[in-house]
C-alpha cells in the first residue's frame, strides 16, 4: 500500500483549524490589546499573535507546578499529543501558546468584530494614486526617448521645411540623425488621482517631565490600534506627529515615541500647531482628520485652557471628523484638564474624551475613540 | 530485497543494502523496510496524521500540519524522518534532505522497524492498521453525509478526550480486539445501547485508533533509545568521510540533547541501553519485551542513577545516592500508562460512574469537568467522576449539561466509591 498523504483532507483541517484560531483570536482580543508582548510584527505588514492553544479538554494530571510531580515531567506533553513517531530536529517541543500569522487587515477585521467598531462611511474624495506612465514632456533621461512621436515630429519638421524629398521614406529624417533636440518626446508621469477617501491622523503627545515612558508606551498602543482601524477604513491615511511642552513642533515617529522634555505644559502650543497645520493641508483639498491628543492633563494655566478651547472651537472641531483627548494618569499630573474640556465643550459630535490609566483601559479607549464610525 | 528505495536518490540503494547487511549480523530483524523521498509539504501533511495517509477528518490535524510548514518556513523545525509501523515499514524522508543526512538516518530506521516486528507491545496492533484507518476515514465520511459534518465532528473531538480511557494491557496478543475490560471506557461505549447506532461506530472508530497509536506512546523511550543505539553503534567506518562524520556527530547531539532535568526520550533510552549492554544483558530480549515503563524500572539502579544527568539535576540539591529512588520513582510514576490518568468504570443503572485511581497526582478538574459534561451529552444519563483534591475525596456529577462538585459523604454503606450523588 502507498504511503502517500491524500492532500485535499487534510487542507479542508487546516481551514477549519484557522477559522477556529480566527474565532478563539476575536474572544482574545482585548487580551491581546492589553498585553502588546503577544503580537510582534513580521516582514511585509504581517504580525505574529501568540494565542491560548487551542486544544481540546481531556483527563490529564494538573500542571506539575501545581502538583507534587517532579520537574519538567509535563514538558513533552503536547508534543506527545501528536501520536506521530516524526523526528523534528530543530527548537523542540510545542511552543506553551499557539501563534497565529496575520495580515493587517486581517488584525483591523477582528479589531473591528472584538470591539464592535462601526465601519466609516466613506467620504469620496480625490485620491492620489501611484502615477501612471501616460504623459509625455519635452525632456527627459534617453531611456525614456519615444521614438515614434520624435521620428513623427522630426518627419512634420522636415517635410515643413521642405527638407523632405517624396522619394525618401517616412523614417528617413530620423535614420538620417536628421532629429534635432526640438523633436524629442519622452514618456512622463501623469499625476492619477481617483475616487476613495484619504484620512490624516495627528498624533498630539505631552512631552513634559511628568509623561514618564509607562505613559508612552499606552500612547504608542493606542496609536497603533487606531491607525491599523483607520487604515483598513480609508484608501489612503498619512500620519503627522506633534510633541509639546511649552512649545509645539513637528517630528518624526521615532522621535514622538523617544523624545523626553524636562518643561512645563502649554497645551494651546500643540493646539495651535494643529490648526497650522489644518491650515495648510486642507488648502489642497479635503481631508478626512483624526487628531489625538494624549496628555497628563496638567496645563500651564487655566487661562492657557481657555485658549486651547478657543482654538478647539473655531479652529479644529469644525474641520475634523474627530478630536480625541487621551488623559494618561502620571503622578504629578493634575488630571484637571480633562473636566476643563468636558465642562466647555459638552457633547460636542467631534469631541471624544477618554482616561487611559493603564493597559487595562485601551479597549475601552479604543471603543470610545472609534466607536462613532465617523 | 527487502529494503526498498522510491524517490530517493539511487546513491542511497548501496548504503541502504550495507546497514541492511550490519543489522542482520548484529541480530535485527527490520523485516521488509520501504524508505521513501517525499516532497516537503507531503511529508508535514503525513506527519500531521501521526505518520498515516488516510485518517478521518479532524482540525487537530491541520493545525498540526500548519505548525509544521509555518515552522519550517521559519526556519526553525526540520524533519529527518518519520516511520510508520506496518508491512512493510515505512519510511518517509525529506527529499529536499542532502545525501548524508537521509545516509545517517537508514540505521535507526531499520532498527526501528526491528522493534515495531519484535515488540509485544506492537503485534497485538498487526500490519492492518493502515488500511483500517483508511476504512474508518470512510466510516467517517459515510457518517457526516447522514448527519452532517458539525454534529459528526463534534462527536470525534468528544472521542478524542476519551481515548485516553483505554486499557494498555488489552494491547497484548490483540485482546482488545475481542474483549473489553473495566478500564476501557471506549469497549463499553461501543458496545451499548444507550448509544445510536452511528454513534456507537464513532466510538469503535476511535477505540481501533486509540489503541492502534497506544504503543508507540508506550515505548517511546525504548524505541527511540534502541534506534539511537543501534544508528551510533552500526555507523560504518567507510560511510563516515569527514565531513559526514561532523554532520553525524551534530545530527546525534540533536537529537539526544536535553536541558537539564529534561527528559529527552532518546537520550534516557540510549542510556539506559548502553548501561544494560554494559552489564552483559540480552538487549534483543529487552526491546521485544518491554514499554517505558518496565524498562526503567528494569534498568534504573544506583549505578546508573550515579551516572545519569537526569537523574542528577531531577535531585536538586540532594546528593543522588539518596534522591535516586525518589527520582525513579516519579520517573516510573509520569511513565505509567504513556502518562496518562487511570480510571475504572461501570455502568450503575442509567448511570455511568468513573473512578480515578488517585497515585499521588491530581487530575486537572476544568478539563475534567468539560470532558464529563460532554460524555453526559453521549452516555444521556447523568456521569460521575470519583476523584481526590488535595487529599480530598470528591465526586464530579454531569447531570443536565451542569458539572457540579461535592465532597464523596462518609459512611455510605456497601460502595468502595462512597454514595453518589443524587440530584436535589
Amino acid at each position: 500500500m502507498s504511503v502517500e498523504p491524500g492532500m485535499a483532507g487534510l487542507l479542508r483541517d487546516e481551514r477549519r483549524f484557522l477559522a477556529l484560531a480566527r474565532a478563539a483570536a476575536l474572544t482574545d482580543l482585548e487580551a491581546l490589546i492589553r498585553d502588546p508582548g503577544r503580537l510582534v510584527p513580521r516582514a511585509q505588514g504581517h504580525l505574529t499573535a501568540s494565542l491560548p492553544q487551542l486544544a481540546l479538554p481531556r483527563l490529564r494530571f494538573a500542571d506539575p507546578d501545581d502538583g507534587p510531580g517532579g520537574p519538567g515531567e509535563g514538558k513533552g506533553e503536547g508534543k506527545e499529543e501528536a501520536d506521530s513517531a516524526a523526528h523534528e530536529r530543530g527548537a523542540g517541543g510545542l511552543p506553551a501558546a499557539h501563534e497565529l500569522d496575520l495580515e493587517r487587515g486581517e488584525l483591523a477585521g477582528l479589531l473591528g468584530e472584538a470591539l464592535e467598531l462601526p465601519p466609516i462611511e466613506p467620504r469620496p474624495q480625490a485620491v492620489d494614486r501611484a502615477p501612471r506612465w501616460t504623459s509625455f514632456a519635452a525632456k527627459g533621461p534617453r531611456s525614456l526617448l519615444h521614438v515614434g512621436r520624435t521620428g513623427r515630429r522630426a518627419l512634420r519638421r522636415a517635410v515643413a521645411s521642405g527638407a523632405w524629398n517624396s522619394g525618401d521614406s517616412a523614417g528617413a529624417p530620423l535614420a538620417a540623425g536628421a532629429s534635432a533636440p526640438g523633436d524629442e518626446v519622452f514618456r512622463a508621469r501623469r499625476p492619477a488621482r481617483t475616487p476613495g477617501s484619504r484620512a490624516l491622523v495627528v498624533h498630539l503627545m505631552d512631552v513634559s517631565g511628568s509623561m514618564g515612558r509607562e505613559q508612552k508606551e499606552l500612547v504608542r498602543q493606542q496609536a497603533f490600534w487606531t491607525e491599523l482601524w483607520l487604515r483598513s477604513q480609508h484608501d489612503r491615511v498619512e500620519v503627522v506627529h506633534i510633541v509639546h511642552d511649552a512649545a509645539a513642533r513637528v517630528v518624526d515617529e521615532d522621535t514622538f515615541f523617544r523624545i523626553r522634555e524636562a518643561g512645563g505644559t502649554r497645551i494651546s502650543a500643540a493646539y495651535g500647531l494643529l490648526a497650522e497645520e489644518l491650515d495648510r493641508r486642507l488648502a489642497c483639498g479635503p481631508w478626512s482628520v483624526y487628531a489625538f491628543h494624549h496628555s497628563d492633563g496638567d496645563n500651564w494655566s487655566l487661562r492657557d485652557t481657555r485658549s486651547c478651547i478657543e482654538l478647539l472651537e473655531d479652529r479644529i472641531l469644525p474641520r475634523v471628523q474627530q478630536f480625541a483627548y487621551g488623559q494618561v494618569r502620571s503622578e504629578y499630573g493634575s488630571g484637571q484638564f480633562r473636566h476643563e474640556l468636558e465642562a466647555a465643550l459638552p457633547g460636542h459630535e467631534a469631541l471624544v474624551v477618554a482616561g487611559i490609566d493603564a493597559a487595562e483601559d485601551l479597549p475601552a479607549a479604543l471603543r470610545a475613540f472609534l466607536g462613532r464610525g465617523r | 530485497m527487502p529494503v526498498e528505495l522510491r524517490g530517493l536518490h539511487p546513491a542511497l540503494a548501496a548504503s541502504a543494502e550495507a546497514a541492511e547487511q550490519r543489522a542482520l549480523e548484529v541480530g535485527l530483524r527490520p523485516g521488509r523496510v520501504r524508505f521513501q523521498g517525499l516532497e516537503r509539504r507531503h511529508l508535514h501533511a503525513l506527519a500531521a496524521r501521526g505518520g498515516y495517509p488516510v485518517r478521518h477528518r479532524a482540525w487537530r490535524f491541520g493545525m498540526e500540519f500548519h505548525r509544521l510548514e509555518r515552522g519550517a518556513r521559519q526556519g526553525s523545525l526540520r524533519l529527518l524522518e518519520l516511520v510508520t509501523p506496518g508491512d512493510p515499514t515505512v519510511a518517509s524522508l525529506d527529499r529536499a534532505n542532502r545525501l548524508p543526512e537521509q545516509r545517517l538516518v537508514l540505521t535507526h530506521v531499520l532498527a526501528h522497524a526491528d522493534l515495531f516486528g519484535a515488540s509485544r507491545w506492537f503485534s497485538g496492533v498487526g500490519q492492518g492498521f493502515l488500511g483500517e484507518l483508511a476504512r474508518n476515514a470512510g466510516r467517517v465520511e459515510d457518517w457526516v453525509q447522514e448527519h452532517g459534518a458539525a454534529t459528526v465532528e463534534r462527536r470525534l473531538e468528544l472521542l478524542q478526550a476519551l481515548a485516553e480511557l483505554v486499557d494498555p494491557e488489552l494491547l497484548l496478543r490483540g485482546a482488545y480486539r475481542a474483549r473489553s475490560s473495566e478500564r476501557d471506557l471506549l469497549g463499553t461505549l461501543a458496545a451499548h445501547d444507550r448509544l445510536a447506532g452511528w454513534e456507537r461506530d464513532l466510538v469503535s472508530v476511535a477505540r481501533s485508533e486509540a489503541y492502534g497509536l497506544l504503543p508507540q506512546r508506550l515505548t517511546r523511550i525504548t524505541n527511540e533509545g534502541w534506534a539511537s543505539l543501534w544508528h551510533s553503534t552500526l555507523l560504518p567506518a567507510e560511510h563516515l568521510r569527514s565531513v559526514e562524520a561532523t554532520e553525524f556527530a551534530g545530527t546525534h547531539a540533536r537529537a539526544t540533547a536535553a536541558a537539564p532535568g529534561e527528559l529527552n526520550p532518546y537520550r534516557l533510552g540510549l542510556e539506559l541501553l548502553r548501561h544494560a549492554a554494559g552489564q552483559g544483558r540480552d538487549l534483543l530480549a529487552l526491546r521485544a519485551w518491554h514499554r517505558d515503563e518496565s524498562l526503567v524500572e528494569e534498568l534504573l539502579d544506583e549505578e546508573f542513577a550515579l551516572e545519569s544527568e537526569l537523574v542528577r539535576a531531577r535531585a536538586g540539591d540532594e546528593p543522588v545516592r539518596g534522591a535516586w529512588r525518589r527520582v525513579r520513582r516519579d520517573l516510573l510514576r509520569s511513565l505509567r500508562d504513556g502518562g496518562r490518568p487511570r480510571l475504572h468504570h461501570e455502568v450503575r443503572g442509567e448511570e455511568l460512574v468513573l473512578v480515578h485511581e488517585h497515585d499521588g497526582r491530581d487530575l486537572q478538574l476544568d478539563e475534567a469537568a468539560s470532558v464529563l459534561a460532554a460524555l453526559e451529552s453521549l452516555w444521556r444519563a447523568p456521569v460521575h467522576l470519583r476523584t481526590l483534591r488535595g487529599g480530598e475525596a470528591l465526586w464530579l456529577t454531569s447531570r443536565g449539561g451542569a458539572v457540579l462538585t461535592e465532597p464523596v459523604h462518609a459512611g455510605s454503606p456497601g460502595r468502595p466509591g462512597g454514595s453518589l450523588p443524587r440530584a436535589a
